[in-house]
């Protein structure tokens, strides 16, 4: 993961809201848009601000229980606040990164973006590391 | 040799109040299940990446992004706190290797979800080098 003392990476969670708001969309207006996410993409690329970015298939699974046994089938048209996709940006600190959250292409249509950083290390393992003392 | 493709792993419900009733032994136990689970699959070249994150989170809304809400919002049960990217040949082994992880049994939820070549839109992804 690259990250040096002045920059750090981030994750950008994009969400749905309404995905049937894009269904009211022409060709057209389609083709803009997608331009318009690649454009960004290769922008930020460009810049050295995003190492990696991609689309996720709307449809999945979920596992959970306690041995992984209950497994159910996922969909993002039935799903709130389905992610969409995601980015992994370097940058200074959360402004920079909500800088670019702001400038999604689909926020008109109900997208939310969810910035959140990457960190090295867990809360679990935090919670194991000595209490810093002064 | 099937075709191995990525799926994203995301590891829902993971917040250090599933954690808390646990003893110090317990927790580094539990970590060290954690972190041998995802070196297996490390070193069989499956995992690509995974990072956990931090809980502080802003959520960014409305045309321009004006609405900017900072959390971490703890009404969100299925909050995400990490995720790994998986390669796997179908998404029956991606979810035989999720259900191996040790955090299930302490309330771990794991969404499976293949990557797409490209968005409803169009939109590709893309790796570092492209």
């Amino acid at each position: 993961m690259p990250s040096s003392p002045l920059r750090r990476p981030y994750l950008l969670l994009f969400r749905e809201s309404s995905p049937d708001r894009y269904e009211a969309l022409s060709v057209d207006e389609r083709q803009v848009l997608m331009q318009k996410w690649n454009n960004w993409y290769q922008e930020l690329h460009d810049t050295g601000r995003v190492s990696h970015g991609h689309p996720l298939d709307p449809d999945g699974c979920r596992v959970s229980g306690a041995d992984g046994q209950r497994v159910v089938p996922f969909r993002s048209q039935e799903a709130e606040l389905a992610v969409a996709g995601y980015f992994v940006v370097t940058v200074a600190n959360l402004d920079e990164a909500t800088e670019i959250a702001q400038q999604c292409p689909t926020l008109f249509l109900g997208m939310t973006v969810e910035v959140r950083a990457i960190t090295e290390c867990c809360h679990l393992a935090r919670s194991l590391q000595p209490s810093p003392t002064f | 040799m099937a075709t191995r493709t990525p799926y994203l792993l995301v590891f829902r419900n993971t917040g250090p109040e599933n954690h808390a009733h646990l003893s110090p032994e317990d927790r580094q136990t539990l970590l060290k299940q954690w972190n041998a689970w995802y070196d297996d699959l490390a070193d069989q070249g499956l995992a690509l990446s995974g990072q956990p994150l931090d809980e502080a989170s802003r959520v960014i809304s409305e045309v321009a992004g004006q609405r900017v809400i900072d959390g971490p919002f703890p009404e969100a049960k299925e909050d995400i706190g990490g995720y790994v990217s998986l390669l796997a040949t179908s998404m029956d082994e991606a979810t035989q290797r999720a259900m191996t992880h040790p955090g299930l049994t302490y309330g771990m939820k794991i969404e499976i979800r293949p990557f797409a070549q490209n968005c409803h839109l169009g939109v590709v992804g893309r790796s570092a080098d492209r």
